[in-house]
């Protein structure tokens, strides 16, 4: 066959979870209530009362586009990073479940390839909700004013690397268990961690040079963690991408420097799964 | 074996992982850069834009943190004089780029964050990360973290903008904890601004206004809505304070009653935009127009600012509300030339168009009521100049100060003449031309008052303060003005009668006749040797 | 060469409890082989070690100690050596979106088949296990019995020499067992080697070559079935037997494997010439109704092995004729 070795077999595992994942009941709810909310956020604003007292009517049709832009962007992170952590959390765990798994690793196929296929799967079904889902925001944003707004889809390019760091550390994290549930709950945390991560960096600068030996410590561990640990506040260009002026040098640097980051912690993530998966007894 | 590649893979892992870290401290430098950028820009955008040419402190009524010795002005100069020699030649913009107190053209950096093209922004980003800037970036961020710039610590500057890596120095990042529901937040908050309006709950807007404003700094729509519920909804509801009633602010230079105080809490909302919007037009024009021109009535703010808007992206209407402000301010020459660029064919503009026809007609009008004036004064100067040589005994002084008096009269005369002819030509253009009409009826009132006619004055006057009610104000003006004169200076006439507004009008004149009068814009036109300082 | 399969001294601890700190023997020091083209039967209860093997073999988990050979060589993850292994596990699942062949078809390519050669390789298969009139149907309209043929298909399509199959008739009705049966016999016939574990021993025992009985993580015996059941006895069939005669035949070495209220069962050892115990019979008044040669079961063989086993003594069979 043309394909090189190392390669075997991780198509038709990514093709197959796609499949699969795209069935599945939870994603489908998720996304329909994505939809939901991204039509809905259009007719918000009719909850704002009086549209007639502004001084001049403009105003008012701008709060109302950015709130639908607002609201939406924020759906489609939140929904998309939802759908990224159960999808990764439950491929593995659910292969062990119904022992696929071991019809697929009986066949000539390595288990970094077996991971690296349903790796792919994943990522696969995350683009294409996320894909789903930025279509119909613009359609949305298309039937209220007529614009597609080009700067949004580098805030979506950057919305799915901040998927793909929680995408992979949930991923490994189902690596090493047998069902779905704890991937989850650790998938959320990783999510709301790496949210957080700035929280660390007040925690040590209001605890660091304390006298208190406990504090100083906390303050330690605190600035090590915000060192290490991915933060996900980093992809949220929003401002800078959707209200500055078209050029804007940070952003510029910002964008691609926000990619390697994703792509590094992604690896990682994945280099983590292989570690824990090589030799798990199945 | 087996343990040895675990090992490895291991290792792998924590590689890479630590690489990721890496880059995560990379984006962190770049973010602090980033912060930085943003205040040069913010910075050399608003400092022409003030009075005293400074990073404008307290912006915002409820600014927060008070900052003891700040530092913002001492930082910037530093890098100004460093990015003299760093920056590329950065043109210069003879209308908006001198500077008002030195007369010297702004420095390269302001000029070069104003101008804001896209290879001058990337510039002065690449000076941001520049080693040579390492110092004051440096300083920056160790003011920014001591809470010793005052320019970053309103509540809703900086600090809030960037997610709070620095910043924070005193407080918890709250901002972060909206998992990126910030603007949503900021979104709902503001349908509940527009509830406790309709509401009429207006207390309790101010405070959510700000807080929406402090989630989401880039909200412009806010601004605006803010700053037009503060200078125009909340005053509208609240009684004038009689002139005698109102307190000096020294940091507004400005008699102030309670009106006053939420006009200006218009304008630092809006300024606080300006901050950290420092490219959007609209934030100027409101800044100008709404609040500066059609509330405070600061025409030379007002200008200032609307200028600013038009060097931005703007729409059209914004040109010519700025000549129009501009002919407000007294500033007739550039209000004309505006317009006939705005007009010009070939420069892309509106040839014939009406308003602008008629704008350049009045804008000359009164560029030729003005020289008359300042050619009266050179010539009541050159008078009195005259009498104090002949006292003196200089008889040849005497002699050719008085000749330039009648120079100067005869010039006064004849700008005043074509004055008259302008107006006379746009009275008979359109039909009610109540500006054309007021203008006329003073400077008729006024030269048949000069050649004793005052009673006939008068008369006009009152005829024309019906006919023309928009400017009743400067008609009434002069006819009290006259009515003082001759009641105080014409024996038999000390009786003269002055009708209850009047009285009231000079009584209130009277009781703040000792303050400081917010004058007007005067521009000299015609100068001469008899008029002092 | 004729061992495909070669277990040595294999081994398999799990660590449980707090701390690890129980260890539980899954599997201790096991030494099996599997001759080239015979159908093993791998048997014992459930629980005691079977699909822990059946895994080691595969790679999924890994042995504490001992080693494995397949085909004589022991890096058995190398993809070319899976390349030769079919397995089918217990209980599979196929997902219910995807017809037959689909699944086929990505087994095939995880083989690295594609284009023609899969297309071809599919009809064999799905032939061969006689599926061909379903094979575009979705798996959700499959009965159980297809499923395991589907499943049986797909450990089919490399064509490999090895065949692993864990309970490849659990569950299917006694059509489907002998439809399985006849084509796992006609894989032998075609040369393959085949591994099947099982605890349905009647069906293991009418197609296997040679069986392994493992219990409790130990192989308790192996080989063929002459080896294995070489008790064969012979059962009369006695009416209206009194107590003391019955008593008496007993002394006599014949004893009652079962009564009812006016029957007994006799089993006559395959010591005693029957003839011998015919006269015995007769001498105690005993009515033989019918007589009947047995052959000990596979089933009988295992109860005694695996009882044994429990009360902690040797069982009583013949030692397992060396490895060929």
């Amino acid at each position: 066959m043309s394909a090189p070795d190392s390669l075997r077999g991780i198509w038709p595992i990514a093709v197959y979870t796609w499949r699969e994942g795209i069935r599945k009941k939870t994603l489908i709810g998720f996304l329909i209530l994505s939809l939901l909310v991204i039509f809905g956020s259009m007719f918000m604003t009719a909850f704002m009362a009086g549209i007639d007292y502004s001084p001049s009517g403009e105003i008012n049709i701008d709060v109302e586009s950015k709130l639908v832009k607002d609201v939406c962007v924020s759906a489609i992170a939140i929904f998309g990073v939802l759908i990224a952590i159960f999808t990764s959390a439950s491929v593995v765990p659910q292969e062990l479940e119904n022992r696929v798994i071991y019809t697929v690793l009986s066949k000539p196929v390595r288990r970094y390839q077996y991971l690296l296929g349903k790796f792919l799967g994943v990522q696969m079904i995350v683009i294409a909700n996320l894909l789903l889902m930025s279509v119909l925001f613009f359609i949305a944003l298309w039937i209220k004013e007529q614009i597609i707004p080009t700067l949004l889809l580098w805030s979506t390019l950057l919305t799915y690397f901040q998927f793909l760091i929680v995408s992979s550390f949930t991923f490994a994290i189902s690596c090493a268990a047998t069902s779905s549930v704890l991937p989850t709950i650790a998938g959320l945390f990783i999510y709301i961690t790496g949210n957080l991560t700035n929280y660390l960096n007040d925690v040590f600068k209001r605890s660091s040079g304390s006298d208190n030996p406990f504090e100083s410590a906390v303050a330690e561990v605190a600035f090590y963690l915000y060192a290490i640990l991915p933060n996900l506040r980093n992809f949220d260009l929003k401002d800078q991408i959707l209200y500055l002026a078209p050029n804007d040098p940070p952003a510029g640097i910002l964008i691609p420097n926000l990619i390697l980051y994703g792509v590094l912690y992604a690896l990682s993530g994945y280099l983590l799964a292989f570690w824990l998966f090589r030799r798990k007894e199945l | 074996m087996n343990s040895k590649s675990n090992a490895l893979i291991g290792l792998c892992f924590a590689a890479v992982f630590i690489l990721g870290a890496l880059q995560g401290s990379r984006i962190n430098t770049i973010k602090k850069d980033e912060v930085f950028y943003r205040w040069l820009i913010s910075a050399g955008t608003q400092i022409p834009l003030t009075k005293d040419e400074r990073i404008e402190f307290e912006r915002g009524a409820n600014s927060g943190r008070n900052v003891t010795d700040p530092m913002d002005d001492e930082l910037f100069t530093a890098i100004d004089d460093l990015a003299e020699g760093y920056l590329p030649e950065v043109p210069i913009d003879p209308e908006s780029d001198i500077s008002q107190i030195t007369g010297e053209p702004y420095s390269k950096l302001i000029r070069a964050a104003r101008l804001g093209s896209a290879a001058l922004d990337d510039k002065i980003w690449e000076m941001a990360t520049a080693p040579e800037f390492a110092e004051q970036t440096a300083n920056f961020h160790t003011y920014l973290s001591t809470n010793r710039l005052q320019s970053a610590s309103a509540a809703f500057s900086l600090s809030t903008l960037y997610q709070g890596e620095e910043q924070q120095a005193q407080g918890v990042g709250v901002t972060s904890m909206f998992f990126g529901l910030r603007k949503v937040a900021a979104n709902f908050l503001w349908l509940q601004v527009e509830d406790f309006w309709h509401e009429g709950q207006m207390h309790r807007m101010v405070p959510l206004m700000r807080t929406c404003v402090a989630l989401d700094p880039s909200f412009v729509d806010a601004y605006l809505m803010g700053a037009w519920h503060l200078a125009y909804n909340i005053p509208a509801a609240l009684e004038f304070t009689p002139e005698e009633l109102k307190e000096w602010s020294e940091r507004r230079q400005r008699w102030m009653g309670v009106r006053e105080h939420w006009y200006f809490a218009g304008v630092d909302l809006l300024k606080d935009g300006a901050w950290n919007n420092p490219r959007d037009f609209r934030l100027y024009f409101d800044l100008g127009y709404s609040i500066y021109e059609n509330k405070l009535e600061d025409h030379e703010n007002a200008a200032i600012y609307i200028r600013e808007a038009t060097r931005q992206w703007h729409e059209l209407w914004v040109d010519r509300m700025y000549y129009l402000v501009l002919m407000r301010n007294g500033q007739y020459e550039e209000s004309i030339e505006g317009w006939e660029y705005y007009m010009h064919p070939d420069k892309g503009g509106f040839p014939g168009h009406l308003v602008g026809t008629r704008s350049i007609k009045t804008n000359k009008a009164f560029l030729a009521e003005a020289r008359s004036e300042d050619a009266h004064e050179c010539a009541d100067a050159a008078r009195a100049f005259s009498v104090e040589a002949a006292k003196r005994g200089d008889d040849a002084e005497a002699q050719k100060a008085l000749a330039a008096a009648v120079e100067f009269e005869q010039l006064a005369k004849s700008e005043m003449a074509t004055a008259r002819t302008m107006w006379d030509l746009l009275l008979g253009q359109g039909a009610g031309d109540t500006l054309a009409l007021s203008r006329l009826a003073l400077i008729d009132s006024r030269e048949k008052w000069r050649n004793g006619d005052w009673q006939v004055a008068l008369g006009d006057l009152e005829f024309a303060s019906y006919e023309a009610i928009t400017y009743y104000e400067d008609l009434s003006a002069l006819t009290m003005e006259i009515k003082l004169s001759i009641s105080e200076d014409d024996p038999g006439y000390e009786d003269l009668v002055f009708t209850t507004s009047e009285r009231m009008a000079i009584e209130r004149r009277g009781r703040v006749a000792d303050r400081k009068d917010v004058t007007k814009n005067r521009i000299r036109r015609i100068t001469c040797d008899y008029i002092g300082e | 060469m004729s061992e495909v399969i070669e277990l040595e001294q294999l081994t398999k601890t799990y660590e449980s409890g707090f701390f690890a700190s129980q260890d539980v023997h899954a599997l201790k020091t096991l030494d099996l082989s599997v001759h080239h083209g015979e159908i093993f039967g791998y048997l014992g209860p459930n629980g005691s070690g079977k699909t822990t093997t059946i895994k080691m073999l595969l790679g999924l988990i890994f042995p504490t100690s001992g080693t494995i050979k397949i085909l004589g060589r022991e890096d058995i993850d190398s993809p070319d050596i899976k390349q030769r292994i079919g397995y089918l596990p217990e209980g599979a699942y196929y997902p219910d979106f995807l017809r037959g062949d689909e699944i086929l078809r990505f087994y095939g390519q995880l083989y690295q088949m594609g284009g023609k050669a899969l297309e071809r390789r599919i009809d064999e298969v799905v032939e061969l296990v006689g599926m061909g009139h379903a094979r575009r149907r979705l798996m959700k309209g499959y009965s159980k019995g297809m499923r395991q043929r589907i499943g049986l298909a797909q450990a089919l399509m490399s064509d490999p020499d090895i065949l692993i199959l864990d309970e490849p008739t659990t569950g299917l009705d006694p059509l489907a067992r002998k439809e399985i049966r006849d084509i796992l016999a006609g894989l032998r016939d075609a040369g393959k080697t085949l591994l099947i574990s099982s605890h349905e021993l009647a069906e293991v025992e009418l197609i296997s070559d040679r069986v392994g009985i493992l219990y409790q993580g130990v192989l308790q015996t192996m080989g063929t079935l002459d080896e294995l059941l070489k008790d064969r006895s012979t059962t009369f069939e006695i009416e209206n037997l009194a107590s003391d005669k019955l008593k008496a035949l007993s002394d006599a070495g014949i004893d009652a494997e079962d009564h009812t209220d006016d029957r007994v069962l006799l089993k006559i050892p395959a010591s005693m010439p029957v003839y011998d115990a015919i006269a015995l019979c007769k001498a105690h008044d005993a009515q033989i109704v019918s007589m009947a040669p047995k052959r000990e079961t596979l089933e009988e063989l295992f109860v005694r092995i695996v009882g044994s086993a429990e009360a902690g003594t040797q069982p009583e069979t013949p030692e397992p004729a060396a490895a060929g």
